[in-house]
């Protein structure tokens, strides 16, 4: 099944936008686009919350 | 706009292709206390499986026609900008973007006078 989508861009006139902060990966855009994909990860492995004396993180295993 | 970190994008006009990738990996403990050579993204989980994509499968034929080519913005503030993210004004054809992070915090339960909240570090050989 085919679409045809048709875009007239007349006059974008944006007046005022006030953001705090754009973090993670999220995207603002004033304008066209095609194709977005955006996509975020956070992971709290189990070592994630340690209570008790600090030991450094694993280092880096030399390969 | 006060700050753009990491691997974020601030663009004003046109592109074809924006890919910002950021990969964190972060440790927070009760006392600044900084050990060196630690932290290893090959150990993680996260940063080793991709994130699946989607397949545009759809077919779908866009066709843009701009009567009047110009964008006009008064004013965008923005405190900052982070991980990776993409602020842009104009145009483009795909913007991928990805961001992975992993927060480590390590809390002390001993009182700090003791420093016994510190494990002797083995040297590193």
């Amino acid at each position: 099944m085919k679409m045809n989508y048709t875009v007239v861009n007349k006059e974008i006139h944006v007046g005022d936008i006030n953001i705090i902060g754009l973090t993670g990966s999220s995207v603002l855009l004033v304008g066209d686009t095609e194709h977005i994909s955006s996509a975020s990860a956070f992971d709290t492995p189990p070592e994630a919350l340690i209570i008790g004396p600090l030991a450094p993180l694993a280092p880096e295993t030399p390969f | 706009m006060i700050s753009v970190t990491r691997s974020a994008i601030f663009q004003i006009g046109d592109s074809v292709n924006l890919k910002p990738r950021s990969l964190v990996y972060a440790v927070q403990r009760g006392v600044p206390v900084y050990f060196p050579y630690e932290g290893d993204f090959a150990q993680q989980e996260l940063f080793k499986e991709p994130i699946p994509k989607l397949v545009v499968k759809e077919d779908v034929k866009t066709t843009f026609i701009n009567e009047n080519p110009n964008i006009y913005v008064d004013s965008i503030r923005i405190l900052g900008m982070g991980g990776s993210s993409v602020l842009q004004v104009g145009s483009n054809c795909e913007i991928d973007t990805e961001s992975k992070v992993i927060n480590i915090r390590q809390f002390i339960k001993e009182d700090l006078e003791s420093h016994a909240y510190m494990i002797p570090t083995s040297k590193k050989v």
